[in-house]
């Protein structure tokens, strides 16, 4: 039986720009959710109202430990926006200590953590670089590792592979896996379709201001005798992806 | 219809032309033969580019400016926030800039007057002053200038009453400009007054000379009748001299006649009391012999009866020349005395002549002394002629011309660097002094200006730095975030400032660092107020290209209200009290009082602590601005 359980129940939100509602989803550990949709439709809003940077209008989110709730859910939340949230003028390890005091770490467990995760991302040695000075796709992952300095349960990943090449995205889905397997709730947003569909235990759809859940996709999927979640979406979409 | 709209173009055509004449006439007329040329060049010109530029800019309008401008127009007035920033912004500055201004001049300052000692109408000098001031009296000078200092009084106005009176105005020259308005007012005052008294004097002193001129000519004429009753007095003096001198010479010939006369006598009574003696002495011996020969013969003799009878008649005779003896010694001795008494008055006499020749010469010192006072007198005359003279001359004088009785003498209370100097002053010490008013001025721009643009640039920093999505998911950092904004800004502050006042201090030897505490307390608080202000303008803006638009508004306002453009004191009153309590206004207020005048920290406690409430205020509105705007 999962310990963590993160539900969001009916959950609208919205922007002057887009809107999403009927937000309806439940993820257990090692669940590792992709949400997919076309540009604006309000993806990112969705991560930004479910790590709590901006407030629902309607529905809940509740975390619950041994069915027990988690009131503070920003403390077991790890977040990684769709721009690197980093301080480039800071080398990576001055930005893993910055992160790390700012979730109370000591320094020495700041610094032992740093090393396990930059080299869990194929970053050691990196750490006295200043941010500018690394590639797209090594800041990509120097934001994750940052992103997992607190250890937080769950995980929020807003559209990591852009900018990255195939390789490069093949290894972030191999590191995402391990997390999930490692009992980590990941939640990431993508444009990769067949990436999402072949990496991810449950997807969400947004589309049309609503969010579709793994279960409506797959059936519509079937019903529309459709085996490619890519060739489904295009259909939906109208456009190739 | 063609030939009679021919018609009608032509008619208006000659009209116009009439009218072209008439106005080349009226231009000749005023301007000359070039204006007419002028004209006449600019028509043709004109009528030229009728032909070729107005239809090409016609078009150009029509096809390219005019959708190009509606554009422009409509993607302006539709950005609500330019509009906010270029409309109504500037419209606000404006309106607040012009309904800060007091229409009534400068407000009532407050000024200290100095109770002066003798004949000085305080009240007329009130009177003249309330208009302009708030009048606080004082019984001495120390304690007004103790209040001057401490910036509770703009001037110490000191009344010295002697022939004229003197007007010493000390004034705090810390307070530039303002203080030279209230210089100039009070020496505005003084001229009302200076003007209103000397005319005033000037008129009694006319009235005074004229009613002076009447009694001199009165004067003159008692003078010289005084002078003809001395001319008189010297004659009689000399007459009865005179009749005195006469009269002792006879009175002396007198007295020489009646002294012979005496003697005269004297010694023919000597002589007959003499003769009588002998006489006398004789009739005795005689009778007393005749007494002796009738004795014998009566011894002799029987006629006794005619012996008796003989005898009796020689007794007799005997008693009868006694008798006369002694009568003639009562007579001589009468005689003796009345001449003793003629004598005596002789004496006398000669007594008074003494006298008579003391007041003779008593006459003569008086008769000299009325001729030196006849020759003063006279003299005295010839000097009052002259005097008239010069007084007819004065006669002309305009009252107005006369010397003013109001002497201004300003004082500045902040000599800075010339009273520690011995040597005369040095062009270089004046400028030095102006310096080092000026600098606070300086340092507080500077100040307000940084102040504002690390704080908002520093916020800015880190409200849009993508890592602040990250930070805000860390629990209870709200607090931390602002704080860590405001401390790193403050952080960001101190070397400039510091760089500044060590400036203030090595350079403009001013004494900062001998105040450091103080003042590092003070800037400390003005700093933070803009900072936070800075910090308030990030927050509500968020983005940086908006703050650096609306910055300058805010940079504009608190100079402006910090009284360096306009001074305070000349805002209307609402304006003036938001401005009195602006950090800028305070700091600036706190800081002249420790450096130029060297009080202590009660002197500006009570700047610092509106400053701190301020500082209170403006972290609880940041806060209110931030939970608001999410920032």
């Amino acid at each position: 039986m999962a310990k963590f359980v993160f539900s969001v129940n009916k959950l609208e939100t919205s922007y002057p720009t887009a809107s999403v509602k009927k937000i309806t989803f439940k993820l257990k550990d090692g669940d590792l959710l992709g949400i997919i949709g076309p540009s604006g439709s309000g993806k990112s809003m969705l991560l930004e109202t479910i790590v709590g940077l901006k407030k629902q209008d309607l529905g809940e989110l509740t975390v619950t430990n041994d069915e027990k709730e988690i009131v503070q859910l920003k403390s077991i939340i790890g977040y990684s926006p769709q721009k690197n949230a980093l301080y480039r003028l800071l080398t990576v390890r001055e930005n893993f200590l910055f992160f790390g005091r700012l979730y109370g770490l000591k320094k020495k467990t700041i610094v032992e953590r740093m090393n396990t995760l930059l080299k869990q991302v194929g970053l050691q040695g990196a750490d006295k670089k200043r941010i500018y000075q690394l590639s797209v796709g090594m800041q990509k992952r120097a934001d994750i590792a940052i992103t997992l300095l607190h250890k937080p349960k769950i995980i929020v990943l807003d559209e990591p592979f852009s900018g990255l090449d195939i390789s490069l995205c093949r290894f972030l889905w191999t590191i995402l896996k391990k997390l999930a397997k490692k009992g980590h709730i990941v939640i990431l947003t993508s444009h990769r379709i067949e990436d999402v569909q072949k990496y991810c235990n449950q997807i969400g759809l947004v589309y049309d201001s609503k969010y579709h859940p793994t279960k409506q996709v797959h059936e519509a999927m079937k019903k529309n005798g459709r085996r490619s979640l890519t060739h489904y979406i295009e259909q939906l979409f109208g456009t190739k992806i | 219809m063609k030939p009679k709209k021919n018609k009608k173009k032509l008619k208006r055509n000659l009209i116009l032309i009439g009218l072209g004449i008439a106005l080349l006439f009226l231009i000749g007329f005023f301007w000359g033969v070039r204006g007419v040329v002028l004209t006449f060049t600019l028509v043709i010109v004109l009528f030229g580019l009728k032909g070729v530029l107005f239809p090409a800019l016609q078009r150009t309008m029509m096809t390219r400016f005019g959708p190009m401008i509606m554009v422009s127009l409509k993607s302006f007035f539709r950005d609500k926030k330019s509009v906010l920033i270029l409309i109504v912004f500037p419209l606000i500055v404006i309106g607040t800039v012009f309904t800060s201004f007091n229409i009534e001049g400068t407000g009532k300052l407050p000024i200290g007057i100095v109770v002066p000692q003798g004949d000085f109408d305080l009240e007329e000098f009130r009177a003249q002053v309330r208009p302009f001031f708030y009048i606080v009296q004082y019984d001495d000078l120390d304690h007004c200038l103790l209040d001057l200092r401490a910036y509770r009084r703009y001037s110490c106005v000191e009344p010295i009453v002697s022939d004229i009176v003197k007007l010493n105005v000390y004034y705090d020259n810390t307070r530039d400009p303002i203080i030279w308005e209230v210089i100039q007012t009070i020496d505005q005052i003084a001229n009302t007054i200076e003007t209103q008294k000397s005319t005033e004097a000037a008129s009694d002193f006319i009235g005074r000379f004229n009613d002076a001129m009447v009694k001199l000519d009165q004067q003159d004429a008692t003078l010289q009748n005084e002078i003809n009753n001395m001319y008189t007095y010297i004659d009689d003096t000399g007459d009865a001299k005179t009749d005195l001198q006469m009269s002792k010479q006879e009175l002396s010939s007198t007295l020489n006649e009646m002294d012979q006369d005496l003697a005269q006598v004297r010694t023919e009574k000597n002589s007959v009391a003499y003769q009588k003696q002998l006489f006398y002495w004789e009739a005795i011996s005689t009778l007393n012999y005749i007494d002796s020969m009738l004795a014998i013969i009566g011894q002799t003799t029987t006629e006794d009866y005619w012996f008796g009878q003989l005898t009796n008649e020689v007794d007799q005779l005997k008693n009868e020349v006694e008798s006369y003896n002694n009568q003639f010694d009562t007579s001589m001795s009468q005689m003796d005395t009345r001449l003793a008494n003629y004598e005596q008055r002789s004496t006398q006499g000669r007594n008074y002549l003494t006298k008579i020749d003391s007041g003779v010469g008593e006459l003569n010192d008086i008769e000299h002394d009325l001729t030196l006072y006849q020759g003063r007198m006279q003299n005295t005359r010839y000097e009052i002629a002259d005097v008239k003279n010069d007084f007819y001359t004065l006669q002309g004088v305009e009252p107005n011309e006369l010397v003013s009785p109001v002497v201004i003498q300003t004082h500045a209370t902040y000599t800075g660097p010339i009273n520690k100097l011995d040597e005369p002053i040095k062009p270089r010490t004046v400028l030095q002094l102006k310096q080092q008013i000026q600098f606070p001025v300086v340092l507080i721009v500077i100040v307000i200006l940084l102040s504002l643009l690390i704080a908002s640039f520093v916020t800015l920093k880190q409200i849009n730095t993508l890592a602040n999505q990250r930070i805000k998911l860390v629990p209870g950092i709200f607090f931390q975030e602002f704080f860590a904004v405001y401390i790193s800004a403050m952080l960001i502050l101190v070397l400039p400032v510091l760089f500044i006042l060590l400036f203030g201090n090595y350079v403009y030897k001013l004494p900062i660092v001998a105040n450091f505490g103080v003042i590092m307390l003070i800037f400390f608080l003005v700093c933070s107020a803009i900072a936070l202000t800075g910090i308030i303008v990030a927050y509500l803006v968020k983005t940086e290209a908006m703050t650096l638009q609306v910055i300058p508004f805010v940079l504009f306002f608190m100079i402006f209200f910090s009284g360096v453009l306009l001074p305070v004191e000349r805002m209307s009153p609402l304006a003036g009290f938001f401005a009195s309590i602006g950090p800028a206004k305070l700091g600036l207020n706190a800081f002249n009082k420790i450096v130029f005048y060297n009080l202590s920290f009660n002197s500006v406690s009570g700047e610092v602590a509106i400053l701190v409430f301020l500082v209170v205020f403006l972290i609880l509105l940041a806060f209110v601005v931030k939970k608001i705007r999410k920032a």
